[in-house]
């Protein structure tokens, strides 16, 4: 267990540090100028100068990279080009919020898609099933950026059922949650209902129900809990999505989540910023895999670790 | 079943009951006497030596003053300052003096060392403020600078701060009395008057920069009408009246709550809720439906712009070289026309200087549509086929592409077909500013301060040409023009230096080195209640002057 536990750090470790590199390629190789994101489009050429060298942006790369590195791995991504603010307080003021946020989602996701799988794999080729398909269709094809406006526009602005846009109170959550949840409640509840679907035509299905298990026990105890399986793996793979998504749903709803953030640094080449919430997706995503991949052995107890 | 589909979807959409229509009757509920507005993101800094862009120099000025500021208009008039300097007849001495009494939020009166201290600062490196060219024309400020760098040469980035090396003051700036502050410049500059009310000059304490260290930007202390409560970073601004402001009445409202994030398109729907009291950016897909709504006339308040959005041609490259070529580009832009695609959001530019400026030239013909004598031209440059261009253009802003778009048909009439380039903002200044690396683009310049030289000087002449990050893109270095504009720099009569600069911008339209394209205009809208909202020139807007009225007991909310 803890070999494997080893192997798996060491992975992430190296995925992480492969990922700075990447990023810190990219940002240093586009023909763009980061003095002009601190300083703004019209300082001089003197005074450019003088604060590409107070930033150190004169130094060649790779003592950058190794300066970057060196302060990171302390927790210390320096502090904004644009905003000036420290970039690891950047992100611990606006994590709670993108946490909320794609919980919010990811309750939608689940709490709709898993139901309506079951239901739907229950009901095979019934209308019910049909209208599921599509509307699951219909979800996953929404772009975010599309759906949150028009419910933002329907919802808030002409009906004023709920905050247009801001974060204020519990309710401004609301509309941006369903936004985000909407396009993976479809694909989830197609996933549930093919794996159900197929779990359901299992021997120890036909078992259970021999022995006279009442249906609910069947579904959900024998069924659902061998279906979720697979549903557990993509799920951690679709965290990077979801942080994805939360760029466009943070910025329709103007919540002050990291996406948002994220966005407004890659438009103004805020360096620092760019670099430490990269590294902070990056740390998530590869940190929610190998939670499902621990999750995975003990939802699974024929590939738990020995 | 698949008819029902459509039916749901379309019973959603159509269920809106309570559109807002015409301007709020009521305030949503919010702070009391507080005004609420919005901003797209954050003031990039509170700190006024580092704050270089609109929106944060909306919020400094409401935290910090300074000697000197604009009245409605473009005049200057005393702030701190007891009135405007008393400049030496060599026109290199400006001495100030101050008001007795003002005092900063924190209650410490204000002094002239406080305004040396502030203006050494911003040319101190280790400061990085954008603003430090400003004030390089002070007596011993680049020997300051020199021996500020050779220290951090010493000590490393991280090392001491500590002033060491000699000259450890600005040789230029001195405060004789408490109240008396004298500014020594290398050359005269009339300018300079102007530079003395830009938000650099902004007086600050030095025992609260020495408290607050780097994180000063967040922790204002300034001597303006209000004061910072809280900056929740990507959510909310809060301002609050400052208890010890004494430098002119105090503001009618007791706050300020700026919300931030969200798109023009979001402030509108908040606005027209009644949960913003004013929506400085009208966007674009509500212009017509707003400004057509005779419900909506009497809340609009428009300004024109101390801008100009102009396409540099650069002079070093072909064809630009020819200018003939430049002209003809000149002749092919039907700018009418292209205003109309931004919603007649503009003027015509005749020339270089927007027609607020100090010096602006009514007489000015500029380059009337003419796309036959475009073609006799390109012709007589030896194109008689016409030419392909690259144009490169800012990917960010929808209406910078619609204009691209709009030129590109006008240009391909005259047989010039433009490659549209769009690349971020920050791309197109890397590139834009770069010698010999774009040929032709789209660009704006907004004022600094209300002065002829901010434009002309800054952005034609040749002399201060550089080969990257160059803010005169289209390269262009007329001998003639060069004198003219240094003549008009060092001038001290007033009248005499800005018909030096009609001179020298007459020339420049004659050699067109740029598409003089137009000069914005904004629009904005405040809610029935809110009086004495404008749009400044120089400041985008005032908030210190609003007031509520007619609200009765729900204003108290």
């Amino acid at each position: 267990m803890i070999r494997r536990l080893g192997k798996r750090l060491l992975w992430a470790i190296t995925t992480l540090a492969g990922t700075s590199v990447i990023v810190f390629t990219i940002v240093h190789v586009v023909p763009a100028d980061p003095v002009a994101a601190y300083a703004g489009p019209q300082a001089d050429a003197e005074t450019r100068e003088r604060i590409r060298r107070e930033l150190g942006l004169d130094d060649p790369a790779w003592q950058q990279y190794l300066r970057f590195v060196s302060h990171a791995v302390r927790g210390d991504f320096g502090r904004s080009y644009v905003t000036q603010q420290r970039v690891v307080d950047a992100i611990r003021s606006r994590f709670p919020t993108t946490l909320a946020l794609s919980l919010g989602g990811l309750v939608v996701w689940l709490i709709i898609g898993i139901p309506v799988g079951v239901f739907t794999a229950r009901r095979r080729d019934s209308l019910a099933d049909r209208l599921a398909l599509v509307l699951a269709m219909v979800s996953v094809s929404l772009p975010t950026f599309w759906l949150g406006r028009l419910l933002q526009f329907e919802l808030a602005y002409r009906d004023g059922l709920l905050p247009v846009a801001g974060l204020f109170s519990w309710k401004h959550i609301i509309l941006p949650s369903i936004t985000l949840g909407a396009v993976g409640v479809g694909y989830y509840a197609r996933l549930v209902h093919s794996n159900m679907v197929e779990v359901l035509n299992l021997d120890y299905i036909r078992t259970a129900r021999a022995k006279g298990l009442p249906e609910h026990t069947v579904l959900l105890k024998h069924g659902l809990r061998n279906a979720l399986i697979p549903v557990l793996t993509i799920l951690g793979m679709d965290i990077a999505a979801l942080l994805g998504g939360v760029v466009f749903t943070e910025s329709v709803f103007a919540l002050p989540g990291l996406g948002a953030l994220a966005l407004q640094a890659v438009i103004n080449l805020d360096i620092p910023m760019i670099m430490g919430t990269v590294m902070f997706a990056a740390v998530l995503v590869v940190g929610a895999n190998l939670l499902v991949d621990l999750l995975y052995g003990w939802v699974d107890p024929r590939i738990r670790p020995t | 079943m698949r008819r029902l589909l459509p039916v749901a979807i379309l019973a959603v959409i159509c269920a809106g009951c309570g559109e807002p229509t015409g301007p709020p009757t009521r305030r949503a509920p919010g702070r009391a006497n507080v005004l609420r507005v919005a901003e797209p993101m954050d003031p990039s800094s509170l700190d006024p030596a580092i704050a270089y862009d609109t929106v944060s120099w909306a919020y400094v000025r409401l935290l910090y003053a300074g000697l000197l500021d604009y009245d409605d208009g473009v005049n200057l008039v005393p702030a701190i300052a007891e009135r405007l300097p008393d400049i030496s007849p060599d026109g290199r001495t400006y001495t100030y003096t101050l008001r007795a009494g003002i005092r900063f939020s924190n209650g410490r009166e204000v002094t002239a060392e406080d305004f040396v201290y502030a203006i050494e600062r911003v040319l101190d490196p280790h400061t990085k403020s954008p603003g430090e060219g400003f004030y390089r024309s002070i007596v011993g400020a680049r020997d300051f600078q020199a021996a500020r760098e050779q220290e951090r040469e010493e000590a490393g980035a991280d090392g001491s701060r500590e002033r060491r090396i000699e000259p450890t003051r600005v040789r230029g700036l001195s405060a004789p009395t408490s109240r008396t502050l004298r500014i020594q410049l290398e050359a005269p500059d009339l300018a300079f008057l102007n530079v003395c009310a830009l938000p650099f000059a902004f007086a600050v304490p030095r025992e609260a920069v020495e408290q607050y260290g780097d994180d000063f930007f967040c922790h204002p202390v300034g001597a303006g009408p209000y004061a910072l409560s809280a900056w929740e970073r990507g959510k909310r601004l809060r301002l609050d009246r400052n208890p010890r402001y004494n430098l002119a009445a105090p503001p009618p409202l007791s706050g300020i709550d700026v919300m931030i994030g969200g798109d023009s398109l979001v402030h509108q729907m908040m606005f027209e809720r009644g949960e913003l009291d004013a929506n400085e950016d009208l966007p674009a897909p509500d212009f017509v439906r707003i400004t057509t709504d005779p419900r909506w006339q009497p809340y609009l308040v428009t300004a024109p712009l101390n801008r100009t959005v102009y396409l540099p041609m650069n002079c070093e490259m072909e064809p630009f070289t020819d200018v003939r070529v430049r002209r003809a580009m000149n002749y092919a832009v039907d700018k009418t026309r292209l205003l109309r695609t931004i919603n007649d959001r503009g003027v015509p530019a005749t020339g270089v200087l927007p027609r607020q400026m100090p010096g602006f030239n009514a007489q000015l013909q500029g380059y009337a549509y003419d796309p036959d004598r475009a073609k006799r031209m390109l012709a007589e440059a030896g194109y008689p086929d016409g030419l392909k261009l690259p144009f490169w253009v800012r990917s960010d802003v929808g209406f910078e592409l619609r204009v691209a778009q709009a030129l590109q048909q006008d240009l391909a009439e005259v047989g010039v077909q433009l490659e549209l380039k769009p690349v971020s903002f920050a791309t197109l200044i890397e590139v834009m500013g770069k010698r010999k690396a774009a040929v032709f683009g789209i660009f704006g310049w907004s004022q600094d301060y209300p002065d002829p030289s901010n434009f002309l000087d800054v952005l034609l002449n040749g002399n201060r040409i550089t080969d990257t990050m160059c803010n005169n893109a289209a390269f262009y270095s007329n001998p003639e023009v060069n004198a003219l504009l240094e003549a008009a720099n060092r001038e001290t009569d007033r009248a005499r230096r800005l018909q030096l600069y009609q001179e020298a911008e007459q020339r420049i339209v004659d050699d067109a080195p740029w598409v003089f394209l137009y000069h914005p205009t904004t629009y904005a809208l405040r809610q029935p209640w809110v009086k004495g909202f404008a749009l400044h020139p120089v400041w985008p807007v005032r908030y210190d002057k609003i007031s509520f009225e007619g609200l009765g007991k729900e204003g108290a909310r």
